[in-house]
């Protein structure tokens, strides 16, 4: 079966305006839901969460006439997005269209990651939006914004750790590395200096990204940095093709992912052709993410929360997992529905 | 059900005083040698058994130590959690030089009494009491009763804190090893932690816990602090009353959610300053008291030594009457005396008084009573000497009700006829879903005023208040008129309203006095990220650079006022930002009131003039000054396309 | 008859088509709990009002946790071939029960869809279904159908936005519900655009003809335990009624429903994950709230440990789609079963899932207008719903007495009786039910 399924499709050309006329606006349905895992087949573990609805002792807030912050901050608070979605996976977009897919995200304060560094013509205050990936060698010449350095295995994280110690200035950096649980990954990273680490699944790793996430995340909060634990100064960013949809992003960020890279989700979203007029890509990704937004808006406020990082983001307590395994819910930290 | 206090004093001795419950003393006297054995902490005195709860589960014990903070804080962290994970056996609930605590199981008064706290002629400088009922934790246990207490900080609190699970991952990270499992004791650590610990002062670490709603976007020092603590922000209603002690000074703190969604009202006479979620709380001690409430993220700070500080509003309103005055000279003689009366026997000796035939009915010594003249269907004169508690006029049809004093929360509910006159404040969510009849608040409102006001066919609700509102003023407003004076705030330049005006308003009117800035009216995105979309433009060359700084120069703005600087392109584009399904244009006009305004406001300001006495003021008013009229633009419908239904 | 009951000022202009029969099921080309097996049994129940199975044989299509579920007397049936299916002749155990002072002939609530969600028909025969068969009807949130207000086994609902309500309206009912949240958008509010408020809305809701109506997320009266406390109070004190509480079933649901006990409701609405809804944004109805299953059972096991099961009603909704379904739900805790999507069913409902759309062509949730073109048929659809109710309660009878219980109230909290198929470790220790591993 397709991670794909005809409704998460829908929904997301819904949102981006390629189907329907209400694009940005998220979508409507009627009568009894049948989302996995209980009507239809889970795929993920990320299946088996659902989210709180605030009642009684909280109100919920609506998001149409009352505020909800999805913005989040990373490298110390010196980045600010307006939402916890990057754009990633760039790799398959046509030259031409990547300028179109920067601007887009500088507009609505969303931040992009570039796997290379592509014919890019655009300014300083642009770049200072778009995680860009480097090569050791990269990483020695001064830039504007996050330097992304890809790190696939623990062996390599010694000479990383050599080369980054003795780098001349000071960089915004950005460690990506497989879907991993392992510790020693984490402490080398944090003793390295990188200031945010993104798990990408899609660079492989024996773990699951829900499970390897929220390990990283107590991990970190466990290591410390100057006596202070290390998770509060630093961001955790989780990456995957298979992130499909807003409500993805927003359980990946109750496991503590402060943003989730988006590949495949917008291209499906925004019909992604080759010879689409650039405008056109640009409205449609524009409608993508501020429906994805009002999506996540609606979730926190379903939860009664108005501050997504500050009370989403790892808070595992407002989740639940539906007849997952104990095994698995304890790794997660997510306890079982009904208790 | 539980309940507690907490005490604090300067005075006290400068040795850690140490309570820990424990369900015997075999396990008190192992709580207090692990307590020598994990830090450096000496025990200076044997435990004392205090208190035994009713069912005889857990006693409290009392111990000295001499330690430091970091030794002691680390040693309770040890114990607990050996204790906890250990059943209930034992717990070590308060470690203070300054702060005591008092906590059980049953009532305030039971509490009081098994502690022996009135023979025992217990003083402080400050005090808090506290009764809950469990909402997230079980309760049969005194360890769950407020307050909690961490340190030199004691605190209760009212609500259900949605970043519970947040503010736990950030104390576990920071070497908090057990927790009782209720929300409310996050609190205590969270402040103890940041004071302690990392020694921010008292209001640096409450406005961290506020995370108050910022219109504007924070300096960067303030961004780097609260992303450090992002983990101790709160989140989902609350409202907190805490007393801390640094051994110079007695602070007490009360400070409330961003929505405001618990009430919380402070106050002063001559000799003490007082915290209650209640009004007729402080009354009940003090009926004389200047009270005012906080506004919405904002806390309220007050010493010993300095009296108040901070009182918990930018602008220290303090309206306030003297309903004591008023009530001894204007009630009748045969007034029902409410003194001794819960809210049946109250609105049953009303019933008895209309059914024998009384026009008009004065109660005196109201304190707190809620519901008063709830299904009472008869169009008599119900004349209020005190504080009514929340819930009056709820459903009221007929009753011609007259407050002499201020009104609590969720007043005029549902009302469909009749009428209410409030002689001082009103406090959150009053006249909600106000269909027909009259309210008239002399003083000021509090939180959402108006919302979801209505009208049918021929019943068209009105709310006049002479002073000042906070947030979400006729948020959801279909119909009836909304009418704001301000009249304490005449010739100044203090905003009678506070934020997202009229947000969701589909229909009916709104009045202010003076002119409200364009971003307090509806639900704008935040500033920033129209600023970030505007850059965007400027970059693609979509905007001119005099645009962009035109918009930037404003201290605030609105869709309306972007029409006004920039190109009909770059509002349409900019205008994704504001626009939503269910966005409602709004007109917003700033003017002096014309004749079809005064068709239907004018009897009103005559009886509003003639019931406060003010005529003449109000009379200037309507005649001389400005204001911003607010209603949905004709003929415009939302973009919803469908029914949002059961 | 059809029109008078759209527009209570009958309007003689045209004459509606009456609907009377049932539409072909559609074929599915994607997951669905309501399966056309499901379907075709309560249109069997609906037409008939006689029983057509002891055991639910739905459950294997789907895997739900409930279906997962078995009363260990089922297995043992199947181990003894069709003999299991045998049906007695004769029949004495009883589906009556009592609480707050209402007596039910059967242990089933007609959940609270309100007008508005519905189009009038289907609203009035709900009712009137409930005043012929002993049962009880919630009205939901769109005011009192003047037609509905005529029927007495109804409750009144309050809700966020108070719609059409004053003291008479609450009077008017034999209970009150406070309706706090429902399982298909826990903590979302509702939007009618104005261009839907016509003539009969605008009279049952007390609002103008072309005004929006927006029903707020929270009951911004209600923030806390207290605060459901007060309202629960005033709103005895203004009907003298009893009072239930409608929430959805979310994390704290066990402590919710204490909450509302020890605050003096008079019993608890709660409302699953998977249940039905006019309009939802699908963000929120596939990704909030937890299952009925797992939340009667939570609830009912915090209720007895803090002792405050006795004398409170727990409703389950969601979901509830047969007497099986109902009979596990009551071995899990619950007293009473409420079904909502089921009378629509048995209404005509063939699943399409485009209600919000306005366009039904089974004419249950089409756009309201004041001069409909084609209406469900009012005998026909209230002899569906009577009937439904019918057979239904004969097949609570039967499993009742497969399970050797004489009563409906002897089934309560007998989670002995159910064994779990397949069922991770954790919904066992929830649901307080042993489990076997694998299936089939």
């Amino acid at each position: 079966m397709s991670i794909w399924r005809r409704d998460i499709v829908s929904n997301l050309r819904l949102l981006a305006g390629v189907e329907g006329k209400t694009a940005g606006e998220p979508p409507i349905a009627s009568m009894g839901a049948t989302n996995p895992p209980l009507i239809e087949e889970p795929m993920f573990i990320l299946d088996h969460i659902v989210s709180d609805g605030a009642q009684v002792t909280r109100p919920s807030i609506d998001p149409y006439r009352e505020p909800i912050e999805t913005e989040v901050y990373l490298f110390g608070g010196k980045l600010r997005f307006t939402m916890p979605i990057i754009i990633g996976g760039l790799t398959g977009v046509y030259p031409q269209h990547i300028d179109a897919v920067i601007l887009a995200g500088f507009r609505l304060g969303v931040g992009v990651h570039l796997e290379k560094l592509l014919r890019l013509q655009l300014g300083t205050e642009v770049r200072g939006h778009v995680l860009l990936e480097v090569s050791e060698d990269g990483l020695q010449s001064p830039q504007n914004g996050p330097l992304v350095l890809r790190i696939e295995g623990v062996g390599e994280l010694a000479r990383v750790r050599r080369v980054l110690k003795s780098l001349a200035h000071s960089t915004q950096l950005v460690a990506r590395i497989p879907s991993t649980a392992n510790s020693l990954f984490y402490q080398e990273i944090v003793k390295s200096g990188f200031q945010t680490v993104i798990i990408d699944e899609d660079l492989g790793g024996v773990e699951p990204l829900e499970v390897s996430l929220s390990e990283a995340d107590h991990m970190l909060k466990r290591l410390t940095i100057n006596g202070f634990p290390a998770r509060y100064l630093m961001g955790l960013i989780a990456a995957s093709n298979r992130i499909r949809s807003s409500s993805d992003i927003f359980k990946l960020g109750g496991l503590g992912a402060d943003a989730c890279i988006i590949r495949e989700a917008w291209r499906i979203g925004v019909d992604y052709k080759p010879e689409m007029p650039a405008h056109l890509l640009s409205e449609r990704i524009e409608n993508l993410l501020i429906g994805m937004q009002r999506e996540i808006k609606l979730l926190m406020g379903a939860a009664g929360v108005s501050s997504y990082q500050s009370s989403i983001v790892g808070s595992r307590e407002l989740f639940r997992a539906i007849d997952l395994p104990y095994h698995v819910c304890e790794k997660l930290g997510v306890k079982p529905a009904g208790e | 059900m539980g309940a507690g206090f907490a005490r604090v004093r300067l005075d006290s001795r400068p040795s850690w005083r140490v309570k820990a419950f424990a369900v015997s003393d075999t396990v008190a006297f192992q709580i207090f040698s692990m307590l020598e054995q994990k830090a450096r902490v000496e025990v200076l005195s044997q435990p004392k058994p205090e208190y035994t709860s009713p069912n005889g589960a857990l006693t409290s014990y009392t111990t000295y130590v001499e330690a430091s903070y970091e030794a002691l804080w680390q040693a309770v962290q040890e114990v607990n959690g050996e204790l906890w994970s250990d059943g209930f056996k034992g717990r070590i609930y308060s470690w203070g030089r300054f702060v005591d605590v008092y906590k059980g199981v049953g009532y305030p008064l039971d509490v009081y009494n098994l502690y022996q706290m009135g023979d025992r002629g217990l003083e402080g400088d400050l005090w808090i009491a506290h009764t809950r009922q469990p909402t997230n934790s079980p309760g049969r246990l005194p360890v769950w009763s407020h307050p909690f207490s961490s340190g030199d900080w004691a605190i209760v609190h009212n609500g259900d804190i949605s970043s519970f699970g947040s503010n736990m991952e950030l104390l576990w990270s920071l070497g908090y090893k057990s927790f009782v499992g209720t929300d409310s004791e996050v609190i205590a650590y969270l402040l103890d932690y940041l004071t302690s610990f990392q020694h921010l002062n008292v209001q640096e670490a409450v406005k961290i816990l506020c995370n108050r709603f910022n219109r504007e976007l924070p300096d960067t020092e303030t961004v780097r602090l609260f992303y450090r603590w992002r983990g101790a922000k709160l989140d989902g209603p609350f409202s907190v009353i805490a007393g801390f002690s640094d051994g110079d000074d007695v602070y007490m703190v009360a400070f409330a959610d961003r929505f405001k969604f618990r009430p919380i009202i402070v106050g002063e006479d001559e000799n003490y300053i007082y915290a209650a979620s209640e009004e007729a709380q402080i009354r009940t001690i003090s009926p004389e008291a200047n009270v005012w409430t906080i506004e919405p993220g904002d806390y309220f700070l007050a010493s010993l030594k300095r009296g108040v500080i901070y009182p918990g509003r930018t602008l220290h309103e303090r309206f306030y009457i003297l309903s004591t005055q008023l009530k001894r000279s204007a009630a009748t003689k045969e007034c029902i005396d409410a003194s001794h009366m819960n809210y049946r026997m109250l609105n049953q000796a009303i019933l008895e008084r209309i059914k024998a035939g009384a026009a008009q009915v004065d109660i005196i010594n109201v304190r707190g009573q809620r519901y008063i003249g709830v299904g009472l269907d008869c169009p008599v004169k119900l004349r209020i000497f005190g504080t009514p508690g929340n819930c009056l006029a709820n459903l009221n049809k007929s009753l011609d009700i007259e407050v002499f004093g201020n009104v609590q929360d969720d007043v005029g509910d549902v009302m469909t006829g009749g009428r209410l006159i409030v002689h001082g404040d009103a406090r959150d969510v009053l006249a909600q879903a106000l269909q027909g009849g009259a309210i008239y608040v002399k003083g000021n409102a509090g939180n959402r005023c108006g919302i979801q006001m209505r009208e049918y066919r021929d019943r068209r609700p009105l709310l006049m208040i002479g002073g000042r509102v906070d947030d979400y003023l006729g948020e959801y407003i279909a119909g009836g008129v909304i009418v704001v004076l301000g009249l304490n705030y005449l010739n100044t330049d203090v905003e009678i309203v506070g934020d997202c005006v009229a947000s969701g308003m589909v229909g009916g009117r709104i009045y202010i006095r003076g002119r409200v800035s364009p971003g307090k009216i509806g639900l704008n995105p935040p500033k920033g990220d129209v600023m970030q979309y505007l850059r965007g433009l400027l970059l693609e060359g979509l905007l001119s650079t005099k645009e962009y700084k035109a918009v930037g120069s404003l201290k605030d703005f609105s869709l309306i006022t972007l029409r006004d600087i920039l190109s009909p392109e770059a509002v349409k584009r900019v205008s994704k930002l504001y626009v939503n399904k269910y966005w409602k244009e709004l007109v917003v006009e700033y003017r002096r009131l014309n004749d079809d305004d005064m068709t239907i406001l004018k009897p009103h300001f005559e009886e509003f003039g003639k019931v406060f006495n003010i005529a003449k003021e109000v009379d200037r008013v309507v005649e001389e000054e400005y204001f911003t009229v607010i209603y949905p633009k004709p003929d415009t419908p939302t973009r919803v396309e469908e029914p949002e239904e059961g | 008859m059809g029109a008078s009951l759209t527009s209570p000022e009958i309007n003689e202009k045209s004459t509606p088509l009456l609907v009377e029969r049932y539409l072909p099921i559609p074929r599915r080309d994607s997951g669905e709990f309501w399966t056309e097996s499901r379907i075709q049994h309560i249109r069997h129940l609906a037409t008939t009002g006689k029983p057509m199975m002891v055991w639910d044989r739905c459950k294997s299509e789907t895997n739900r946790i409930l279906d997962r579920l078995f009363f260990c007397k089922e297995l043992e049936d199947a181990s003894l071939g069709d003999r299991g299916w045998e049906v007695p002749d004769e029949i004495s155990v009883s589906t009556s029960i009592c609480y707050g002072g209402l007596e039910l002939s059967h242990p089933l609530y007609l959940g609270d869809m309100s007008f508005g969600a519905l189009s009038g028909v289907p609203n009035v025969a709900i009712a009137r279904a409930a005043d012929i068969t002993g049962t009880l009807a919630g009205i939901g949130e769109g005011g009192l159908h003047p037609e509905v207000g005529k029927c007495r086994r109804i409750a009144v609902q309050w809700a966020s936005a108070r719609f059409g309500l004053d003291l008479d309206v609450l009077r008017k009912g034999m209970a009150v519900v406070i309706k706090i949240g429902q399982g298909a958008k826990p903590g979302i509010g509702g939007h009618l655009p104005g261009v839907k408020v016509v003539e009969i809305i605008s009279q049952t809701r007390r609002i103008p003809v072309g005004v929006d109506a927006i029903s707020p997320a929270p009951h911004h009266d209600i923030y806390s335990i207290e605060d459901l406390e007060q309202r629960i109070l005033a709103l005895k004190e203004a009907t003298g009624r009893p009072v239930l509480v409608k929430v959805a079933a979310t994390n704290y649901i066990p402590y919710i429903a204490s909450g509302v006990a020890r605050m003096g409701a008079d019993g608890i609405i709660i409302d699953g994950q998977g249940a039905g809804t006019g309009a939802a944004p699908s963000v929120v109805r596939d990704n909030v709230g937890i299952p009925i299953e797992l939340a009667v059972a939570a609830a009912d096991e915090m209720l007895r440990r803090e002792e405050l099961r006795d004398g409170f009603t727990i409703i389950a909704a969601g979901r509830v789609s047969s007497a099986e379904d109902a009979a596990k739900l009551t071995a899990l805790g619950a007293d009473v079963a409420s079904i909502g999507t089921a009378a629509l069913i048995a209404m005509g409902c063939i699943m399409i899932h485009k209600c919000h759309l306005g366009f039904c062509p089974a004419v249950i949730t089409n756009k309201i207008t004041d001069n409909p073109k084609k209406v469900l048929s009012l005998d026909t659809a209230t002899r569906w719903v009577v009937n439904l109710i019918g057979g239904w309660s004969a097949e609570l009878k039967l499993i009742l007495e497969r399970l050797g219980l004489k009563s409906v109230k002897e089934l309560r909290g007998r989670r002995d009786l159910l064994v779990g198929v397949g069922l991770s470790d954790s919904s066992l220790r929830i649901l307080g039910v042993r489990g076997v591993s694998g299936k089939n």
